[in-house]
């Protein structure tokens, strides 16, 4: 007799509201894995960007501090917080080296040469500042703040910094 | 009898109704979840600590490479200029460096070196560094004085000109500035004119290419004279060296009267008279003076000049010796001549001497002359210094201009190593120093480099344009050596030849 009632109630269906219930279930526990994918998905693009941008803003920082380093003299007259024109050694020569920010991007010229993109996604072109050491004129400090908002996530803004002293600076 | 088994949990329920396959298919996503979210941090987070090691090696070994730089110059300070064998390693705290010194000629060296940081193959950074030193600069003018530069007849000065008392350029002489088609390629300066205490007079048809900035005034009260046609392409200041210009505060003196064209503005305590046009005047306005030059400080070192071509003399005894040196190598004469004792009795004399390669004569006491010209016998890379430390009053040495015993240092008659470039003809740069008596030239004196004397009187036809191979010479400044460039060069092995 107990057999039979247990195979009886084996064999009945869900009841409605047992139906209801895991529907919402699953929907509750499928929404929230579907959230949680996207979120990850994103948050992975998000690093790869930031990474990315750090990276290049690395790059490009390392680059102008050693050449700014080895500069002999700022061109105090053309050169402005978006802007710098110097004279420095590359490869044991000297050289004009130029730095150029406009709009959301950072170009580099050597000499008179062709301009060249270095970094793109700028959140202000207000990068370099001077400082003097008296009595001799000119810039003998240069602080550069590198101000970059990734590509996906413009609401971010990646701040590098670096303050350069001249080392081949003379009075002229 | 018969034994139910116990159904009363949802999970047994659940197994009995064989759905015990959704809590797996849970947990694998969960799982798959965070797997991914820990995989997704740990990329970031390896890839940053790699980036930030690698960044801080990169940076870290151009100091490391610095310490091998300065072990260098310890080195040569210690052992007065002789460069250790070979190259040089040694460690610091954050890496390992080597160097090497290479001689350069006129006392210069090379230093190379290499900084390495990191020891694990992807935040290895190795860089290298090259400084040149060198004797300190202490000649930045062509012309400088601690007391007048008198310019007469028909000169041009390319570079700047500094006394620390008065200035005259004579009726179309001129101060050129480096660039100008009267000066040689490679000239250095502003064309700038500079009377410390005192004033200047620019006659009428002189010019200057630079600035004319005077800290006195002449008896008439006048600080700057522009004559007729003269012409200054920079501004024109006459300052004062009392604080706030407390000496004059009537406007009485340091006026400016200017005929002629200053192109820049002009700037006086006193006032600015005249028919000549300028740029924007501002008369009764106070500026501070330049304050007033020190010659530069020359130390006698042997060890700094090579021993096989030194030559040491004592006057008046070796006198005679000297004279018969000079004989036998007028036509070639080089090397370094340290001359000890004399007086106007003895003088130095270098009359028709060419020389082949770098000179050096200093003299304690004895005056430097010449009549009939110095000149050299090559065209290679040289460069003369003449020191004298004879003592002589400047009116000594005006009326005569420049005859044996007047002058520290008189040339007259063709003193000529000029061309149209500094590396071009003769390819000679002179250096004449005499910080107690006055230099003067007379007569078709034409040359690169500078002039540094108590007093500087210049006469009949003189070229001479600042070379800035003068502007480090061993034996002058404060300090042995000095870093003339810091450059860093691809990387590679220290005993690269090329940056």
């Amino acid at each position: 007799m107990d057999r039979l009632d247990r195979a009886r109630r084996r064999s009945d269906g869900f009841t409605l509201i047992e139906l209801l219930i895991t529907v919402s279930l699953l929907a509750i526990v499928g929404v929230v894995i579907i959230q949680t994918l996207t979120t990850v998905t994103r948050s992975e693009a998000y690093q790869a960007d930031r990474t990315q941008s750090l990276d290049s803003m690395r790059l490009v920082l390392n680059g102008m501090t050693k050449e700014l380093r080895q500069a002999t003299a700022v061109d105090d007259v053309n050169s402005s917080a978006s802007h710098i024109v110097f004279t420095t050694y590359v490869r044991g020569t000297l050289r004009t080296i130029t730095y150029d920010a406009s709009g959301s991007t950072l170009k580099r010229r050597l000499d008179a040469g062709a301009w060249i993109t270095v970094q793109t996604g700028l959140a202000t072109t207000s990068i370099f500042s001077y400082q003097s050491a008296p009595p001799v004129p000119g810039a003998q400090w240069v602080r550069i703040v590198l101000q970059v908002e990734p590509r996906r996530d413009p609401e971010t803004t990646l701040v590098l910094d670096s303050e350069v002293n001249l080392r081949n600076r003379v009075q002229t | 009898m018969t034994m139910d088994r116990p159904t009363t949990s949802s999970a047994a329920r659940l197994r009995a109704r064989g759905e015990q396959g959704m809590a797996m298919v849970t947990m694998l996503l969960v799982m798959f979840i965070v797997s991914s979210l820990v995989v997704v941090m740990l990329t970031t987070q390896n890839h940053t600590a790699t980036t930030t090691a690698r960044n801080r090696s990169w940076g870290a070994a151009v100091h490391v490479a610095e310490s091998g730089i300065h072990q260098a110059i310890a080195y040569l300070q210690s052992t007065n200029g002789v460069p250790p064998t070979g190259a040089q390693s040694g460690t610091t705290a954050e890496g390992t460096w080597q160097y090497q010194v290479t001689p350069l000629p006129r006392k210069h060296y090379q230093i190379d070196s290499v900084g390495t940081v990191g020891t694990a193959a992807s935040l290895t950074a190795s860089r290298r560094l090259r400084v040149i030193l060198a004797p300190p600069t202490s000649f930045r003018y062509a012309l400088f004085s601690l007391s007048d530069v008198t310019t007469k007849n028909n000169n041009v000065v390319c570079g700047d000109v500094w006394a620390n008392t008065n200035v005259t350029v004579y009726a179309n002489d001129a101060v050129r500035k480096g660039d100008s088609a009267d000066c040689p390629t490679g000239t250095v300066g502003s064309g700038h004119v500079t009377a410390a205490n005192g004033w200047i007079a620019m006659e009428q048809g002189s010019s200057a290419d630079g600035d004319l900035w005077s800290g006195g005034y002449d008896s008439a009260g006048t600080a700057i004279t522009i004559g007729n046609n003269g012409v200054v392409g920079g501004r024109v200041r006459a300052s004062s060296s009392t604080p706030a210009c407390a000496d004059d505060p009537l406007h009485s003196r340091y006026s400016v009267a200017n005929n002629g064209t200053i192109t820049g503005t002009v700037t006086a305590w006193g006032s600015i008279t005249g028919s000549g046009s300028s740029g924007t005047r501002a008369a009764q306005t106070c500026t501070p003076a330049a304050a007033s030059a020190r010659m530069p400080v020359f130390s006698w070192n042997p060890a700094n000049y090579p021993a096989s071509s030194l030559h040491t003399y004592s006057f008046p005894a070796d006198y005679a010796q000297f004279n018969a040196y000079i004989d036998a190598n007028r036509n070639g004469l080089q090397g370094t001549f340290y001359i000890e004792g004399g007086s106007a009795a003895t003088p130095i004399d270098l009359t028709g001497v060419s020389i082949i390669g770098d000179t050096t004569i200093v003299a304690t006491d004895a005056p430097i002359d010449a009549s009939g010209g110095i000149g050299a016998a090559n065209t290679s890379d040289k460069v003369l210094v003449l020191v004298s430390y004879y003592s002589a009053p400047a009116a000594s040495c005006t009326t005569t201009g420049g005859n044996p015993g007047d002058c520290a240092i008189g040339f007259k008659n063709n003193f000529d190593m000029s061309s149209t470039s500094l590396s071009g003809g003769s390819n000679t740069a002179a250096l004449l120093f005499a910080p107690n008596g006055p230099i003067a030239f007379k007569n078709n004196a034409q040359f690169n480099g500078a002039v540094y004397g108590n007093n500087i009187q210049i006469k009949n036809n003189m070229n001479v344009a600042y070379d800035p191979r003068i502007d480090q010479i061993v034996g002058f400044g404060d300090v042995t050596l000095d870093i003339k460039a810091w450059m860093e060069c691809a990387p590679g092995p220290v005993t690269t030849a090329a940056c």
